[in-house]
């Protein structure tokens, strides 16, 4: 009788053991298989589909506007709406097309699924390269797979700049300006992956502003560093041609105009700040149209403030609300829409002090094939100060992605280089 | 007449080639798949003196100068071993102030007019070097400018290249009143920890001193008599091997702060008088002989830069020790002069901090305003009995301090920018600098300024110049 129980009590350990086994492989592998999903799938999928049959191909202005309102921001809607204030504005719908990352993308982020963990303070935890939260639950775990994203690990684009007065219908050219950026740890596509193995000094981000034009800002290299420590202050250099030599830039006033546009440095790539600079609130999942597979960047028609042409599809985003926790902040809040397939920030909205709309950002991507997958890089952006019926418009021509970039470019000695 | 009609045939040819390279939008034009690179601008500048002269009782134009700047980059061989590319600027002008006032021609003597009304020979060819760069080493060879210093308008580090002080004292951008000299500079980056790097500079033969206007002239220094002046060039020593000036730096990075050390063997660009008392009272009386010295000295020094969270602004400091600089003489105040040494310490502390003024904010819609502070100072360590001070320092002082403060911001998405700079010196000289930009369109730029210049008397600082108080206009169109 006691052999048979202890039989049984084996026999119920072996089962438990069994049971747990095969709950954890089923989990791990659930887990896997989760990510990378797309946007759409099964039911869902085939409604997008029906819709599309009925508005892919059309273009949309002020006159039939009103039949997607559903699915743009409410802020760009008004804005087509009322082409007697911002000028006239139309896009084209195109299908739902799936964005595959890269494979560098994809093993990173179900090898450290489950892992990563953000606290209060929005610090995250745990965390070495790919997406950290691939079932994002929270406002601040959203943000931090938006800045997870290496975009390719390494990029190398040229873009150019105008400012729209939209009361006065006219136009002045910014400039032109080539950008190197390359991210020293958290890398998942170039090698070293994920990180280079000397990075002594806590490198996170690298990034060089060479400015081309106009003539009086020409030869001006910027060189920014940001570090792995988010409670580290970005390190700056610029090399000004005007006096032959690399000065010490201050970082602090990332409120500040970038080269006198409607935006600031923080609005780059909608949010180029420390995540845990913000409080961060998930508002809700809304379907919009947004740009993401331009086939050509989308210079600015005269006097209107917005572009014209951008291809829109459906994406389900999220709309996460940005809250700085500096009460001097410029902004009192951001909306911001963020794609769950790229994690670019296609749309915001910036409210000021005193909380009443003060500008929105959109960008328009496009994706580049490379390591297997997809990377998206910015064809056009445009923040619109609604408050001054002023924009400033920018394109961007992708010169590679995913190429290696000596390291060295980051250093104030290449700035001495490359200057004259 | 003639001239105007030779300032055209110039200008216009080249405007119009320029406005045929700049498109609509553009400025700099690249060919070549990017490898080839021009840009350029015209440039008239306008100074007129509201305050009578010396010469006549009513104000004159001191400039109209007008400019064409072409600057142009081409990248020879671009691969991941090494590259080389050159790079050249030009520049001409034509200085039309003598020929729009009379009375302003009138003041100095017409001779020495041309040395300010166009850039001479090879001097329009401003800089032309080549870059040899193969891994953390780089070479540049040709005539070209080098800074190393940190502070603004104080030259403790910034004596590699001569300045061009003739035709608005010091009050122009450091790249429009800077001489280039033909040099070689190398550069090697090393792995040791803190980022050390090293860098040399040789200048093999070219020398050139400061260039000053002659007396009568707007900027002419009152103290300097025509013939001394016209003695400066005769007394400059020729291009030589003789003229070799030799400098080395090193540069890292610790703890977050840009350091760099560095010596300069040169030679003095500011002339002193030679001691020999027969050959200064026989080129006074009768010409011919060389009535200045351009001696040599050791420049040891450092600058110091860093970002600091707390203060969100950058810190910067330079430091410079004159190693047996020269100094005249004179126990009775006149000639005969000796010549004696002194080590002379000068150093420069300062921040930049973009900050955003509240009330300002809601005007320029919350762009920062640029604020620039130095301190400045510098000892006549061993001050020898009887010397004859700079200019700049006080009739009884072994000690210069000065402070200069700049302010910038922009408003309408910059395309207006107001600035001012104001620089005040503890003996009681100053200048007062203000500006506002204005950008129309993509190639047009407008600026009008002016200067206040103040000193307790008219051989101290800036005392020398304290009648010439002007209003200034720029034009530029760029491409």
């Amino acid at each position: 009788m006691k052999a048979r129980m202890k039989s049984k009590r084996v026999m119920g350990i072996i089962t438990m053991f069994l049971c747990t086994l095969f709950l954890m492989l089923t989990g791990v592998q659930s887990a896997e298989l989760k990510w990378p999903n797309s946007s759409y799938e099964g039911q869902k999928l085939e409604e997008v589909r029906a819709w599309e049959k009925q508005w892919a191909g059309k273009t949309v202005d002020a006159s039939n506007v009103d039949g997607v309102k559903d699915f743009l921001p409410e802020t760009y809607y008004d804005r087509i709406k009322h082409p007697e204030k911002w000028g006239t504005v139309s896009f084209i719908i195109i299908p739902y097309q799936y964005i595959k990352p890269t494979d560098g993308l994809i093993k990173a982020t179900n090898d450290a699924v489950g892992k990563a963990s953000v606290d209060n303070d929005e610090v995250l935890h745990n965390w070495v390269n790919g997406i950290p939260f691939p079932e994002p639950k929270t406002g601040a775990e959203i943000a931090w797979n938006f800045d997870a994203i290496t975009h390719g690990d390494t990029e190398f684009i040229t873009n150019g700049a105008w400012l729209i007065d939209g009361k006065r219908k006219n136009e002045r050219y910014l400039g032109k300006v080539k950008i190197w950026r390359m991210y020293f740890s958290g890398r998942t596509d170039v090698p070293p992956i994920p990180e280079f193995p000397d990075n002594n000094k806590g490198y996170r981000r690298g990034l060089i502003y060479c400015f081309i034009e106009p003539q009086d800002m020409r030869g001006i290299r910027n060189l920014s560093i940001r570090y792995k420590d988010t409670a580290k202050e970005d390190d700056s250099w610029a090399f000004v041609p005007a006096m032959r030599r690399v000065r010490r830039m201050s970082t602090a006033q990332r409120g500040d105009s970038v080269g006198g546009g409607d935006n600031t440095w923080d609005d780059t790539w909608g949010w180029d700040g420390h995540i845990r600079r913000n409080k961060y609130r998930l508002l809700k999942t809304q379907e919009v149209l947004m740009g993401r597979h331009s086939d050509k960047p989308l210079p600015p028609t005269k006097g209107n403030i917005d572009h014209s042409g951008t291809q829109r599809e459906r994406i389900n985003c999220y709309v996460v609300e940005f809250i700085s926790k500096d009460t001097d902040y410029i902004y009192s809040k951001r909306i911001c829409w963020i794609d769950p397939e790229t994690w670019r920030m296609p749309y915001e909205d910036q409210y000021d002090q005193q909380g009443r709309l003060w500008k929105t950002t959109e960008f328009t991507a496009a994706p580049v094939n490379s390591k297997g997958g997809m990377v998206t890089t910015v064809f056009s952006s445009n923040t619109v100060d609604v408050q001054r019926v002023h924009a400033t418009p920018a394109i961007g021509y992708p010169q590679f992605i995913g190429e290696e970039i000596p390291k060295d470019n980051f250093s104030t000695d290449y700035l001495i280089r490359l200057g004259h | 007449m003639k001239t105007i009609v030779k300032q055209f045939t110039f200008f216009f040819p080249v405007l119009i080639a320029a406005v045929l390279v700049a498109g609509p939008d553009g400025y700099a034009k690249e060919y070549l798949d990017g490898k080839l690179d021009i840009s350029g601008y015209f440039e008239n500048f306008t100074a007129y003196r509201p305050q009578k002269s010396k010469q006549e009782d009513k104000g004159y134009f001191s400039n109209s100068r007008n400019t064409f700047y072409l600057e142009m980059g081409y990248k020879l061989i671009e691969c991941p071993n090494y590259n080389v590319g050159f790079y050249g600027t030009l520049r001409n002008y034509y200085e039309s102030a003598f020929d729009i006032d009379q009375d302003y021609s009138r003041a100095s003597n017409r001779i020495d007019h041309s040395r300010l009304r166009h850039e001479n020979g090879n001097n329009r060819l401003r800089e032309i070097y080549t870059d040899i760069a193969s891994g953390p080493f780089q070479i540049r060879i040709g005539k070209q400018v080098a800074t190393w210093g940190e502070a603004d308008g104080f030259r403790i580090a910034d004596i590699i290249n001569p300045l061009d002080q003739s035709w608005h004292w010091t009050f122009e951008a450091w790249e429009d009143l800077v001489i280039p000299v033909w040099m070689m500079r190398a550069w090697y980056k090393t792995d040791l920890p803190g980022d050390i790097s090293f860098e040399t500079v040789y200048i093999p033969y070219d020398f050139e001193p400061t260039q000053l206007a002659a007396n009568g002239m707007n900027w002419g220094v009152p103290a300097i008599t025509r013939q001394f002046w016209l003695n400066f060039k005769q007394s400059r020593p020729d291009n030589d091997i003789n003229n070799g000036e030799i400098g080395f730096r090193i540069s890292a990075k610790i703890k977050g702060w840009d350091i760099n050390l560095h010596d300069f063997y040169t030679r003095s660009d500011d002339p002193i008088f030679t001691d020999d008392a027969n050959k200064l009272i026989k080129g006074v009386l009768l010409g011919g002989e060389k009535l200045f010295k351009y001696r040599r000295y050791n420049v040891l020094g450092g600058t110091v830069t860093g970002y600091n969270e707390w203060t969100k602004a950058v810190l910067r400091g330079e430091w410079g020790l004159n190693m047996g600089q020269k100094f005249n003489t004179t126990l009775t105040g006149a000639p005969p002069f000796g010549i004696r040494s002194s080590d002379v310490f000068s150093y420069m502390i300062g921040f930049d901090r973009p900050t955003m003024v509240p009330y300002l904010s809601a005007w320029n819609n919350y762009r920062s305003v640029f604020i620039s502070m130095q301190m400045f100072q510098r000892y006549i360590m061993h001050p020898p009995p009887g010397w004859i001070r700079p200019p700049d320092m006080g009739a009884n002082d072994t000690t210069l301090t000065a402070f200069t403060l700049i302010l910038e911001t922009g408003f309408r998405n910059d395309s207006i920018v107001p600035s001012m700079l104001v620089a005040y010196s503890t003996t009681g000289w100053g200048f007062f600098l203000p500006s506002v930009k204005y950008k129309i369109g993509s190639h047009l730029r407008f600026i009008l300024g002016g200067g206040v210049y103040w000193g307790h008397n008219k051989t101290e600082g800036m005392g020398i110049f304290r009648n010439n108080d002007e209003v200034t206009f720029k034009i530029r169109y760029e491409f």
